[in-house]
Order: structure tokens, then C-alpha cells, then sequence
């Protein structure tokens, strides 16, 4: 029996055909389901972009009031960042 | 639940492995593959398996199997190579079970019976323990060693060399 096994143990090692491409497998499991493949947890939010241009935009404020410079004016690169927001969305996604 | 995508890149190797020999047949096993997923991820929504998720899915794909042979069965198409008389190679005696060659013990594994063929698949290929393959098949323990040690048997009789004998079911 020891021998049968061994053969088994062998066979085990042997090539087989290739599955298909796990997000091929996903896109038909999901198409059948009735649902995208991605969950819905992992939707992008707007919060990012917002905060990455308030964050540019105090920056620089600073930057210019430490250097003498007028913190309004010098504030415009970050406030521009703002209607940016969907394009930006769309990148992170 | 994790990523849909992640879920079945995790298991599909796996999954994939045990339905091609259990069927023998790629296109098949891809088939069933998929409703397998579909089941799972249906019966997800109310039901978590408590042991492993991996085993979960061989239970599935296991009933999925043995549903595909009795319909095919019930519709008098050809059912596999366990329902043909098992004639095992002529004996000689230069020949020795190490010179068996790898395409005959995968075809005389797809000529066991399906219990005993899943039995020795989830032991030989996907090392499953006596209590995970009884978990799997849903029969007892001491099925899952009876079903195994005449797997074994038969398997060696259909590959040995002494074996020159027409095995009838």
C-alpha cells in the first residue's frame, strides 16, 4: 500500500492545467451574484483631496507669514487645489 | 466579508486543484469552480462556517460533483470512467509499480468511485485530516478510513503488477 501511496505523492507533483485568472473567476462570480466585484466599503470618499488641499493652502500661509510675505496671496495654490476635488477623486480611485 | 476578488484568489488554486481530479476535465472543472463560489458566497450571507473556509468550499464542490454525476446518471449520458469495467494493464514481469507513469495513476484514480476518489484526493493532494475529510464528505470517521484503505486497494490492483484482472462492479 505503501507503494500506491508514494505514487499518489508523486502525482501530486505533476503539472495541471491552469485555472482561469482569479479576477476573470471574480468578474463571473460577480456577474451571476448581481453585484460589483469591488465591496462598497472601498469606495473613495471626497475627504482626502479636501484635506490634502487645506492642507497645502495652510501651509503655504504659513510659509508666507514666516518670510514676511502676504498669506492671502501666497494661499491661492492651495484654495485652487479645491474645484480640483473630482479630478483629483478620480485619480485616487 | 473580505474583497470578492481577494476571496477568490485565495482559494481558487486549491479549489481548482481537487475539481480537476475529481473530474478530470478542465473545462468542467472550471464550471464547477464558479457555481461553487456562487453557492458559497450566497449561503455567506446567512451562514458562517465555523472550521475552515477552504474545507467549507471542498464541501460544496464535492456535492456539486456528485449532483453533476446522478443527473448525468439519471439522463443515461456516459458518467465516467468508475462505471466502465476496470481492467487493470497486463502483467510482466519487468514491469514494477515505480515505472507506473503519471497519466495512469491520474486515470485510475478517475475510475474509483467518487466517495473513495474524494476521499484519497482531500488526504493525497490537500493533506485534510481523517476528521477534516469526515467534516467535508459529512460521514463519519471511520467511513473516511474505509473509504480510503479501499481506494488504496483498488488503485493498487489496477496498477500493480499482479493486478492482471477485470474488475466488475
Amino acid at each position: 500500500m505503501r507503494e500506491v501511496e508514494e505514487l499518489l505523492r508523486l502525482d501530486r507533483c505533476a503539472p495541471i492545467p491552469e485555472p482561469p485568472d482569479p479576477s476573470y473567476t471574480a468578474a463571473v462570480v460577480a456577474r451571476r451574484l448581481g453585484r460589483p466585484v469591488a465591496s462598497a466599503s472601498r469606495r473613495p470618499s471626497d475627504w482626502l483631496p479636501l484635506a490634502a488641499g487645506a492642507a497645502v493652502g495652510v501651509g503655504v500661509a504659513a510659509v508666507a507669514a514666516l518670510v514676511g510675505g502676504s498669506p492671502y496671496w501666497l494661499a491661492a495654490p492651495g484654495v485652487l487645489l479645491i474645484p480640483l476635488v473630482p479630478v483629483l477623486r478620480k485619480g485616487v480611485s | 466579508m473580505e474583497n470578492l476578488a481577494e476571496f477568490i484568489a485565495r482559494h481558487q488554486d486549491s479549489l481548482f486543484a481537487f475539481l480537476y481530479r475529481m473530474c478530470g476535465d478542465r473545462d468542467l472543472a472550471e464550471e464547477l469552480m464558479q457555481e461553487t463560489f456562487v453557492r458559497a458566497l450566497r449561503a455567506a450571507a446567512r451562514y458562517r462556517p465555523e472550521g475552515s473556509v477552504q474545507n467549507w468550499l471542498f464541501r460544496i464542490a464535492a456535492n456539486l460533483v456528485r449532483d453533476r454525476w446522478r443527473r448525468r446518471a439519471r439522463q443515461g449520458e456516459a458518467v465516467g470512467l468508475e462505471d466502465l469495467p476496470l481492467v487493470a494493464p497486463e502483467a510482466t514481469e519487468e514491469r514494477a509499480l515505480a515505472g507506473v507513469a503519471a497519466g495512469e495513476v491520474r486515470r485510475a484514480l478517475l475510475s474509483l468511485p467518487l466517495e473513495q476518489r474524494s476521499a484519497l484526493i482531500l488526504r493525497y493532494y490537500h493533506d485534510l485530516s481523517y476528521e477534516e475529510i469526515a467534516e467535508v464528505l459529512a460521514c463519519p470517521i471511520g467511513t473516511v478510513r474505509s473509504r480510503i484503505h479501499n481506494g488504496l486497494e483498488r488503485l493498487r490492483r489496477l496498477l500493480a503488477p499482479e493486478a492482471a484482472e477485470v474488475v466488475k462492479r
